[in-house]
């Protein structure tokens, strides 16, 4: 990297220097703000305002949860969803065995008739 | 502007909330709960402790009135004895998809069965003479 003496940097800046006159504060202020009107400018603070993405996941998130909760809780309930019943031995006296799968109260019922508890067989 | 980091960062958020979510479902289910109810046609209602399967019983069961008579629990798999009320006893052993269980009623082996209970689906077994009317084991995995 070659050194330029500070000689050579004033007359550099003289060669460089606008031959017209130089302008007041006012008229280059108007100027620069009549190039900056040209220039879409970023709202004030919008950039650094991190809240608005996060809102914007945020709610995302918060409807995905609530899809996924809503289906699960209103889907259709099958009956291998359901309590099975793989095996089933009354011991004791008995007329009759009812399985029922209750699909509107998401149960099982085992409802054994006319069992006699008292006189039940030794297992 | 959101930049590719806060995505990332989002992204990380979202995950570990389902995760947590997810390890909360996979626990759910840990415990087997056994109740005596009695069903009767004497009085009306369904007594405390049963908000939980009152629609079950009340639309399968020709009971007017069910009432909670001992109420235990155990957690799953389930290896114990669950002593309930007027002689009642329930034997329970197994994992929840393979669950073993034995009723006996004053000493004597009166039922025995295997089920597959699911989350929330009650198993009703029922129909062991009482006095007022008849007894019903409710099992039930949390």
């Amino acid at each position: 990297m070659s050194k330029v003496s500070w000689n050579d940097v004033q007359a550099r800046l003289r060669e460089h220097r606008p031959s017209g006159a130089i302008r007041d504060a006012g008229t280059f202020g108007a100027d620069f703000k009549a190039r900056a009107r040209l220039v879409r400018q970023e709202a004030p603070g919008g950039a650094g305002t991190p809240w608005v993405p996060l809102l914007r996941w945020g709610v995302a998130s918060f409807a995905v949860v609530l899809v996924v909760a809503v289906t699960v809780v209103f889907w259709p309930v099958h009956s291998d969803l359901m309590t099975q019943v793989k095996s089933l031995r009354v011991l004791a006296p008995y007329s009759g065995v009812i399985i029922m799968n209750d699909e509107g109260g998401q149960g099982t019922v085992v409802w054994i008739t006319d069992m006699e508890t008292d006189g039940g067989d030794k297992g | 502007m959101e930049t590719r980091g806060d995505m990332r960062r989002n992204l990380t958020w979202i995950l570990m909330i389902g995760l947590i979510l997810t390890a909360g479902v996979s626990l759910a289910g840990s415990t087997l709960s056994i109740r005596l109810v009695e069903a009767s046609h004497a009085g009306q209602g369904m007594g405390a402790g049963l908000g939980d399967v009152s629609k079950v019983l009340q639309d399968n069961l020709p009971f007017k009135s069910f009432q909670l008579l001992a109420s235990r629990s155990m957690s799953l798999p389930a290896n114990g004895v669950a002593s309930l009320n007027a002689g009642f006893v329930a034997r329970c052993s197994g994992n929840q998809g393979s669950l073993s269980v034995v009723i006996e009623s004053g000493g004597r082996k009166v039922l025995q069965s295997t089920v597959e209970l699911r989350d929330g689906s009650p198993l009703i077994l029922g129909g062991f003479s009482s006095g007022k009317g008849k007894l019903i084991v409710i099992l039930l995995a949390k």
